[in-house]
């Protein structure tokens, strides 16, 4: 795909160059002896303004290959203005000249197409700009792209009715009694074009809105400051101006905003990365237990996460949780949210109680409506004992030695930042030697696959339970095969966080 | 997908949803509901055509909450036993009445 559009743009690329050599050609091969002073300041204008599309091209090109950005209409609508000048630059070379009169009518008949399909491109390059998603102003597409289709076939019926323009016998070309009447088109759906604009207006910078603008009202007036020196034509030069003025403002200050928001998301991306601990094996020494934990996200950022640490020389705290939202606030909140939870259990509260002072916390200013869903785990190596909190977590998986893995159902609390002074329930657990606990996100359970269905709870089981190994790492390894089974081909959808620990006693 | 069906009546609205609601279509649902809460003091979720809630779609429910949770109430009506699940599983069945 990629490399047919890079031939494509190759090929177009050259086209132009032809195009203006050709023109340039054409001066000397039709000779300007009978062509007036004012026309040849015409063609010169025409082939300045073809090697200025020519530029703009290019650049357009680069441009797609780097950002892949949605500028085809863009590229659309210099491609026309480019075909305009060329023609508008051959039909004063091939006026007044008998012989070459056939040659005037089409190429006219071509020069006056390209005002319709210039307006339709210039439409659907502003509506794909502001991104409208609005019904009514689709179907207004869909009248506006026949519209072209009519102006266009209406041209070619001139050739024959000559309602337009005709050329005489003597190669001379005249506007016909509707000249006027073949702009209807064009203005109709330039002017729509700026009333959308003006509808989104609040979506819009000021110079963004002038720049639209401008595509009309250039044209206008450089049409009205020449209008009183007979014959000259700067019309299709001065779009092209515009164009480059709209290239310019518009996506250059596009890439900026892009720019900005990629080096914000390689940022969080950072912090995110650094925030997990990876120090695999954690802790060597202890001979207790053994653990391993990884994260996936879907997107650069994300908001699930996991986190383990010492409370002191006995217990072990292990948390994996998720906020919900996307983005690069979901993620601070996420970052927030672990190190609020690190620091009330390292502080020496119990999980519930450590729960109830982070929900607090989370609560307050959380205008975002972001939620945490939590499972913290607090045990005893000594003795196998702990205790854990569920706010609003996905069920947690056990496996007692030699036992194949099973959920643990019980009674959830609410998830936190939802509602301030939520009473956190302890659930009791023991683990005895060789028994493993695995908790996980909805990233889990919830794996697309292509006929957009879930895993679900009994897949999960199924894949854990085919290596039931008590090794941390492999029993992680062997459940992201099982995903990537599952998911194939699809887009990982969710971000995907994963802890397991297995104990092995004193 | 989702279709969103509202009955307003004194004091009351009843929202029906249908389909799924995600991260794709909570942002639209949030509009709706958001609107429509002015005078409502009692704002019914009848969920008998949901196939599916995300965390996205939860969010919905708890911007929805703290609205009515200084003027009246939210009752969560016919939600399927996987939707129930979601509910009880983040707690969020201890926010509304659920029937």
């Amino acid at each position: 795909m990629n490399k047919f559009k890079n031939k494509k743009g190759l090929i177009i690329s050259i086209l132009h160059l032809l195009l203006i050599v050709a023109l340039i050609r054409l001066v000397f091969i039709i000779g300007t002896v009978n062509v007036k002073p004012v026309y040849l300041i015409n063609i010169g204008v025409a082939i300045v303004g073809m090697m200025m599309g020519f530029m703009l091209y290019v650049c357009c090109l680069v441009e797609l290959k780097k950002s892949g950005s949605d500028i085809k209409y863009m590229i659309a609508l210099i491609n026309v203005v480019f075909l305009a000048l060329f023609l508008d630059g051959c039909a004063w070379l091939v006026d007044g000249k008998p012989a070459l009169r056939n040659h005037n009518i089409w190429v006219n008949t071509l020069y006056y197409m390209c005002a319709p399909i210039e307006a339709y491109f210039f439409w659907m390059y502003t509506m794909t700009y502001l991104k409208v998603r609005k019904s009514l102003i689709k179907q207004l597409s869909v009248l506006i792209s026949a519209g072209a289709y009519i102006a266009v076939a209406l041209r070619i019926i001139n050739v024959f009715a000559g309602f337009y323009f005709t050329v005489g016998q003597d190669g001379v070309y005249s506007r016909g009694p509707l000249y006027l009447v073949s702009f209807i088109y064009s203005y109709f759906t330039v002017i729509a074009a700026l009333v959308a604009v003006v509808i989104e207006r609040k979506y819009l910078e000021r110079y963004q809105i002038i720049t639209f603008f401008m595509y009309v009202f250039v044209p206008i007036v450089v049409g009205f400051l020449t209008m009183f020196t007979y014959g000259i034509s700067c019309g299709p030069a001065s779009v092209m101006l515009v164009l480059l003025l709209m290239y310019c403002v518009l996506n250059v200050s596009e890439w900026r905003d892009m720019a900005a928001a990629t080096r914000d998301a390689a940022l969080a991306e950072k912090l995110q990365d650094d925030a997990m601990p990876k120090d695999f094996p954690f802790m060597p020494g202890r001979k207790e237990f053994d653990l391993y934990a990884y994260l996936r996200p879907a997107k650069e950022v994300c908001s699930d996460f996991y986190d383990y640490y010492m409370i002191d020389d006995e217990n072990l705290a292990m948390v994996v949780g998720d906020v919900s939202g996307e983005g690069i606030e979901a993620t601070l909140f996420m970052l927030l949210s672990k190190k609020l939870i690190k620091s009330a259990l390292s502080s020496g509260s119990p999980p519930e109680k450590a729960m109830e002072l982070v929900n607090n916390q989370l609560c307050d200013g959380n205008t975002s409506n972001f939620f945490l869903t939590v499972w913290i785990g607090v045990v005893n190596l000594k003795t196998g004992e702990g205790f854990s909190v569920n706010a609003g977590h996905v069920h947690p998986i056990i496996r007692h030695a030699g036992g194949d893995y099973e959920f643990v159902f019980y009674k959830h609390s609410l998830a936190a930042a939802v509602m301030e002074n939520t009473k956190y329930k302890a659930n009791p657990f023991k683990m005895e030697v060789g028994d493993s606990i695995f908790v996980y996100t909805d990233g889990f359970s919830e794996a697309t696959n292509d006929k957009n269905e879930f895993l679900g709870k009994e897949r999960i089981l199924k894949i854990m339970n085919k290596f039931p190994v008590a090794n941390p790492k492999l029993a992680i390894e062997n459940a992201l095969v099982g995903i990537d089974e599952y998911i194939a081909d699809t887009v990982q959808s969710d971000d995907l966080a994963l802890l397991y620990m297995t104990y092995y006693g004193k | 997908m989702l279709n969103i069906k509202k009955e307003k009546k004194e004091g009351e609205i009843k929202i029906s949803l249908e389909g799924r609601l995600d991260t794709a279509t909570s942002a639209q649902l949030d509009i709706e509901v958001q609107s429509s809460l002015d005078n409502v003091e009692k704002l019914i979720f009848d969920l008998s055509g949901l196939e599916y809630i995300s965390s996205a779609g939860l969010r919905v429910f708890l911007s929805a909450q703290k609205i009515m949770n200084k003027k009246g109430s939210i009752i969560v009506q016919n939600a399927s036993e996987d939707v129930k699940d979601i509910f009880e599983m983040t707690g969020f069945s201890e926010l509304f009445t659920i029937e």
